[in-house]
């Protein structure tokens, strides 16, 4: 059974259709890239896979239940995890109370296991703990976001730009993480990428999206060896 | 002299519980709830007819009206300001609450008809009777100390809860980013019902120590409204420790104020002027209040904008 499948998924703001007639599906421990120019809609959509903003029509489907009408809190607590691109921590509050807050739902036998898993994939959160999301460098808090998400034991993590506030030379690094944490924690991944190239060497499959539509849905490789789409849209 | 001091602290308590209350419907639906001072006269009513009926003080009838007032806020909440929340715009949020304000506000009209039919007692412009109380060679109106008792408890509690458990936790991440708080499992619907129950409950509360200093009527929340709304702008909008400083602050120079005008034989009524320039004042000059000035230390609960 596919972790995702979005079928035939319209979505946007008030009236505004965004993203049109979206198909795709993401399989167990697979890298999925989502690429594309600015305001090509990647964000949009997986607000809408996540039930943050308005779907027309169309189906989203987790491990194989229909989740299209239901609240965020409800699709977080079925194993489903989005990291918004921006405003992915809770800046007034502390290391330790963001992974508390991430962690409200399970007994603290559980929580204590978790954060000790989370410990291993990150062990600098160690040394973070009291201290204010607000003083934390842009990496830091990357790390914090992605931390509150894998507490949370998700069986699919959406992640919005993930490498938008780190510097050139990290973003590399960053993305192979990222794939560490599908082999590490068994995770299916979605990847919202600017770096094209970086998201889609690491990656299984990719999604390119024009305009809130489908350009490609197929093999990350077979996307970067398509010059003219690679060129024209990706500028690689 | 000791009068006006104890008229104030009993005022700027008062109003430090109706400035929390109103703080928190601020800081999670955004709305700035001119029903608020509604929910402090059913506190009122509550305390009133629980006192007429069964006896005792009104004091003992606090926890009912706690109770009481954050059910009505609860239901304001779940039936009005949780459908409207970003879903639409100040301006409508705001309208929606005085449409609100009027339809609470006949409502105890209508109740307190019912009740002087019913119980045989006067319901508009009547007064609770206090106890005294000997400190220091005076006698001092009991409302002083337990109102001063009541306030300290409350929000010592609020504090605790807010920074101790984690539905507090839940909260102010609710409070800072709602969406981000949803994504991680947290039903932000419920944590703001929580809220807007505190709200109501601790208006409330506040309404049962008004009857205690001035005559009341449903329409005297109204009148509470102003300096609330004055107390939480001085104090920094979303700020609830800024809440509690504005409302002593606003509390004292008003008290102090009025008794100046009825010295030099000017009407206490024109009172409202001090309490208006205060807002005026504030904006233009720090226009986020007197928490600005301490911003993102302390007891300080902000929305993301
Ligand atoms: N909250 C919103 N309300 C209305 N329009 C929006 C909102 N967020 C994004 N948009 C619009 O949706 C389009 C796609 O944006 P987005 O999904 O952020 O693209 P991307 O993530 O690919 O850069 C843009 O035209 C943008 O202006
Ligand atoms: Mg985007």
């Amino acid at each position: 059974m596919r972790v995702l499948e979005v079928k035939g998924l319209r979505a946007g703001y008030g009236q505004m259709e965004i993203v049109s007639n979206v198909t795709f599906d993401v399989g167990d421990r697979e890298v999925v890239a989502v690429v594309g120019p600015n305001g090509s809609g990647k964000s949009t959509l997986l607000k809408a896979v996540f039930g943050l903003c308005r779907v027309f029509s169309g189906a989203v489907l987790f491990k194989g239940e229909d989740v299209t009408r239901l609240p965020p809190h409800k699709r977080s607590r079925l194993g489903m995890a989005y990291l918004p691109q921006t405003g992915n921590v809770f800046e007034s509050l502390t290391v330790r109370e963001n992974l508390m807050l991430a962690a409200h739902d399970l007994d603290e036998e559980e929580v204590r296991k978790r954060l000790e898993g989370v410990l291993s994939l990150f062990p600098e959160l160690g040394g973070l703990m009291r201290r204010k999301v607000r003083t934390l460098s842009g990496g830091e808090r990357q790390i914090v976001a992605l931390s509150m998400s894998l507490l949370r034991n998700p069986s699919l993590v959406m992640l919005d730009e993930p490498t938008a506030a780190l510097a050139p030379r990290l973003v590399k690094q960053a993305l192979k993480r990222v794939v560490e944490l599908r082999d590490e924690a068994g995770v299916s991944i979605v990847l919202v990428e600017q770096n094209a190239l970086s998201a889609l060497e690491v990656s299984d499959k990719a999604l390119l999206m024009v305009s809130g539509t489908v350009k490609f849905w197929g093999g990350a490789r077979e996307l970067l060896e398509d010059r003219e789409l690679a060129k024209t849209y990706l500028g690689l | 002299m000791l009068d006006l001091l104890v008229g104030a602290l009993v005022y700027s308590n008062l109003l430090a519980l109706m400035a929390v209350g109103l703080s928190l419907a601020l800081i999670t639906c955004r709305v700035s709830n001119f029903a608020h001072g509604d929910f402090a006269m059913v506190g009122v009513y509550v305390a009133y007819t629980l006192s007429v009926v069964a006896g005792l003080t009104p004091y003992a009838w606090i926890p009912a009206a706690f109770a009481f007032g954050g059910l009505v806020s609860l239901l304001a909440y779940l039936l009005v300001f949780e459908p409207l929340r970003e879903r639409t715009d100040l301006v409508t949020l705001m309208v929606v609450s005085m449409a609100l304000d009027m339809v609470l506000r006949y409502s105890l009209h209508v109740y307190a008809d019912l009740m002087q039919q019913w119980l045989r007692v006067y319901t508009r412009l009547f007064m609770f009777d206090d106890f005294l109380v000997e400190a220091a060679g005076s006698r001092l109106p009991g409302v002083l100390p337990a109102s001063t008792a009541v306030v300290a408890a409350l929000l010592a509690s609020l504090y605790v809860l807010l920074y101790k458990t984690r539905v507090g936790v839940a909260m102010r991440a609710a409070i800072e980013n709602p969406g981000l708080a949803e994504a991680l499992g947290v039903s932000v619907r419920r944590v703001f019902a929580l809220s807007w129950f505190l709200s109501g409950a601790l208006a409330a509360t506040a309404g049962v120590f008004l009857p205690f200093r001035i005559m009341v009527s449903p329409d005297t929340g109204w009148s509470m409204l102003l300096p609330t709304f004055a107390a939480v702008t001085v104090g920094g909008i979303g700020s609830l420790g800024g809440s509690v400083l504005g409302a002593y602050l606003i509390g004292f120079s008003e008290t102090v104020l009025a008794y100046q005008l009825a010295q030099v034989g000017i009407s206490t009524a024109y009172r409202p002027l001090l309490t208006f320039a205060a807002i005026i004042v504030t904006l233009l000059v720090y226009p986020r209040g007197l928490s600005g000035l301490w911003s993102g230390k302390g007891w300080s609960l902000r929305r993301r904008s």
